[in-house]
């Protein structure tokens, strides 16, 4: 997993303080930079999206599936490569 | 196909999926208040695009529906989905 420069935000951490406990929580509640060496290996996160911008054109946006350009993934069918 | 018709109803369709990518989007940053701000201008938008081709070539949706407006039903007299309607 990359971690630089990237914003990772756990979002399950509340949770696992307190499984009895669901808390709701937004990205709001969270600083950004907290609970990194908390987190358990083997796990899977997602990083939270930041409102940018989203594409001008939006029939283009509609063709490739979403309005946010960070979320462009086009699935080019190969496996990832170093 | 009337050209117009086909039209606007992409640009509905192109409109609504901004709405629905925005709704997304705030249902896990519900704070956001510059999405709210996106969210209301393209609410407008469509409702306004809705309201145009549901005075042209009848309803898409019962709230545009305006039965006095055209002296019929319009949502029951023109052609179903089914039948090559919208």
């Amino acid at each position: 997993m990359c971690l630089s420069g990237t914003v990772i935000v756990p979002y399950h951490t509340i949770v696992l303080k307190n499984p009895r406990v669901y808390e709701r929580k937004t990205m709001q509640d969270y600083s950004f930079n907290e609970y990194f060496d908390r987190f358990p290996i083997a796990m899977a996160y997602v990083p939270w999206q930041h409102l940018t911008n989203i594409f001008e054109n939006l029939d283009e946006a509609y063709r490739i599936g979403t309005i946010f350009p960070e979320l462009e993934k086009p699935f080019t069918g190969r496996r990832c490569v170093k | 196909m009337n050209s117009d018709k086909e039209r606007l109803l992409h640009e509905i369709g192109v409109i609504d999926f901004v709405v629905v990518e925005m709704t997304e989007y705030l249902d896990t940053h519900p704070t956001d208040k510059e999405a709210m701000e996106y969210l209301n201008h393209y609410v407008r938008m469509k409702n306004q695009a809705m309201r145009e081709y549901a005075m042209k070539y009848g309803p898409l949706r019962i709230s545009d529906a305006d039965g006095c407006r055209q002296n019929e039903w319009k949502w029951a007299t023109q052609p179903w989905p089914w039948e090559g309607g919208c």
